[in-house]
């Protein structure tokens, strides 16, 4: 995000109008870009280069590969939940709750 | 601290890739069981036979511990999707610093857990050594017992502190002892008692009314309060084990059966020796059942399973605190979360164990009802960057207001409904709807509301 920043205040606010259209609809259109590529893994309690370093990787890794699929409902590292699992579930779940109803009454 | 510390603590700080999964559906079951059935179990079926019959306990442990755990069984999802441990998962709904408060209440909280299992290790063990005639100083519950879980808490701590590989040798111990000691137990309920017997049999401390006939009313929603606090409890302890899942669907009924209906039978079996004894400890029970050679075995038994699940706790405890503060030895990490569940190891606070329980049941169960909306909300889809980076849910100075205020709302809410240590509804509705599910639900509704206002979501 700081890159956006720099990108708007630099540049859109102190250049000519097409200056400022064309570098906001630049920026629009690869906002998710600038995301990523700007808003690096920040964890102050964590001070380990090495581990930040293969934290930042397998991020990468996710973003490159999985991110897109996740945020459009898709399987994250691992298959999804189906929603057989949840009917399943809720299904034994509700014969509980029925016998526990029953048994209450009598 | 040792390398294979280490390693687990680095590894608790990375996302758990789809290679590194170990998890499946029957692991999850074995593994949930093992870590379920213990003191909390055997406590809150014990707690519950103290004031229902059977024929009303045991729909009582089995739906006030598996009920709960349906209403937020979608916790399960939210790490195994992206391999982060549970309180990364937190951040979206309360905030990156609104978490560290969650991981404070998290670690404070199991000082009772800790304590609870410790003391039914002093327990047995101070009848142990009465059998064995023992001096009275370790053969009394005062300090005898005392003594014990001190000792029963030092040697949970050391295993865990010697790291995961004793930790798992002494579980996979554990899992057999635990296993023939129900068995073995039901065994002698059904033979020696015989079940028509123990149906037939009434509650010795259920609460009266003024005329000193049993409240019903207050008794099944006391008993069932206390089940569901159990069952809510679980809510803090899904990422550590579903990050390692292999589909999101083994993370998702291993967790909801294997917490749930299948752990409860220890419950269930110790309503049953409630009923038969007049105490919330089975392990008087084990006392009666007559032989010397028997009673020494079930209390044996009972001794290793409560040593080994404080061993189960200490150990992810002193993990989610060293990943969050790096810098703390792991021998401090190990004692920050255990030594001051000495505090409170004695009988009072053993007594207690159902206050202990409704506090828990607010807990987590608030905790839980804004997981489930924000998963109502969100699917649970997320940038992972924005998870693991700790200004990526940074919210209004590091606290999403919404979940805060939905918190403190059901927590008001619950309070209202009912007032743990005074043991009174102020507005009367405890004895008809409960407290835990219904401040679960003014959790979740809140923070669907207030997302939806505060545009957060």
């Amino acid at each position: 995000m700081p890159g956006c920043y720099i990108l708007l205040k630099g540049k859109v606010l102190f250049g000519n109008f097409s200056n400022k259209l064309r570098l906001t609809l630049y920026f629009l259109k690869n906002i998710s870009f600038i995301m990523l590529n700007d808003n690096k893994i920040e964890i102050p309690y964590i001070k380990d280069p090495e581990l930040l370093n293969e934290l930042e990787t397998r991020i990468k890794e996710f973003e490159n590969h999985i991110q897109e699929r996740v945020l459009k409902g898709g399987d994250g590292y691992v298959p999804r939940i189906k929603k057989r699992d949840l009917i399943i579930a809720a299904v034994i779940n509700i014969i509980i709750l029925v016998y526990y109803i029953f048994s209450l009454l009598i | 601290m040792s390398k294979e510390v280490e390693k687990e603590v680095y590894f608790n700080l990375l996302p758990t890739k789809d290679k590194e999964r170990v998890w499946g559906f029957w692991d999850f079951l074995a593994v949930q069981i093992c870590f379920g059935i213990a003191a909390w179990f055997f406590l809150v079926g014990g707690f519950t036979g103290l004031v229902l019959p059977a024929k009303w306990a045991i729909p009582t442990v089995i739906f006030g511990n598996q009920f709960p755990l349906f209403l937020m069984s979608i916790l399960s999802v939210y790490s195994a999707r992206y391999g982060a441990e549970q309180f990364y998962m937190t951040r979206p709904m309360f905030g990156s610093r609104g978490t560290d408060i969650w991981i404070l209440i998290y670690i404070v909280s199991s000082y009772g857990w800790i304590a609870y299992a410790s003391f039914l290790f002093g327990e047995s063990a101070y009848k142990f050594a009465a059998m064995l005639k023992l001096p009275e100083i370790i053969a009394s519950e005062v300090p005898g017992a005392i003594i014990w879980a001190f000792i029963a808490t030092i040697i949970g701590m050391y295993i865990a502190y010697k790291g995961p590989t004793i930790l798992k040798w002494f579980m996979r111990l554990s899992a057999i002892f635990l296993i023939a000691v129900l068995l073995g137990f039901i065994y002698y309920l059904i033979a020696v008692t015989g079940l028509e017997k123990i149906f037939a049999l009434q509650p010795s401390a259920p609460y009266t009314l003024p005329n000193g006939e049993p409240d019903w009313p207050l008794n099944f929603a006391a008993a069932l309060e206390w089940n569901v606090g159990l069952g809510f409890s679980w809510a803090f302890w899904y990422g550590q084990y579903t990050r390692l899942a292999k589909t999101e669907s083994a993370a998702y009924h291993g967790t909801l059966w294997g917490w749930g209906v299948l752990a409860a039978t220890a419950g269930v079996f110790s309503a049953l020796t409630a009923l038969i004894v007049g105490s919330f400890d089975p392990t008087d029970w084990i006392v009666k059942l007559g032989t010397f050679e028997t009673s020494l075995i079930g209390l044996l038994l009972m001794a290793i399973a409560n040593i080994t699940s404080v061993a189960a706790l200490v150990y992810p405890l002193s993990i989610t605190l060293r990943s969050r503060v790096p810098r703390i030895k792991w021998i401090w990490a190990v004692l920050i979360v255990s030594l001051p569940a000495l505090l409170i190891e004695n009988p009072t606070t053993f007594a207690s164990y159902n206050i202990y329980l409704t506090y828990i049941a607010l807990i987590t169960g608030i905790y839980a009802g804004v997981l489930v909306g924000e998963y109502i909300l969100t699917r649970g889809n997320y940038r992972i960057r924005d998870i693991y980076n700790y200004k990526g849910f940074w919210y209004t100075k590091g606290f999403n207001l919404a979940g805060c205020i939905a918190a403190i709302a059901a927590t008001a809410f619950y309070l209202w409904t009912w007032d743990p240590v005074l043991q009174v509804s102020h507005n009367g509705l405890f004895d008809k709807i409960s407290a835990g599910i219904p401040s679960f639900f003014v959790a979740m509704i809140l923070y669907i509301i207030l997302s939806k206002i505060m545009k957060i979501r």
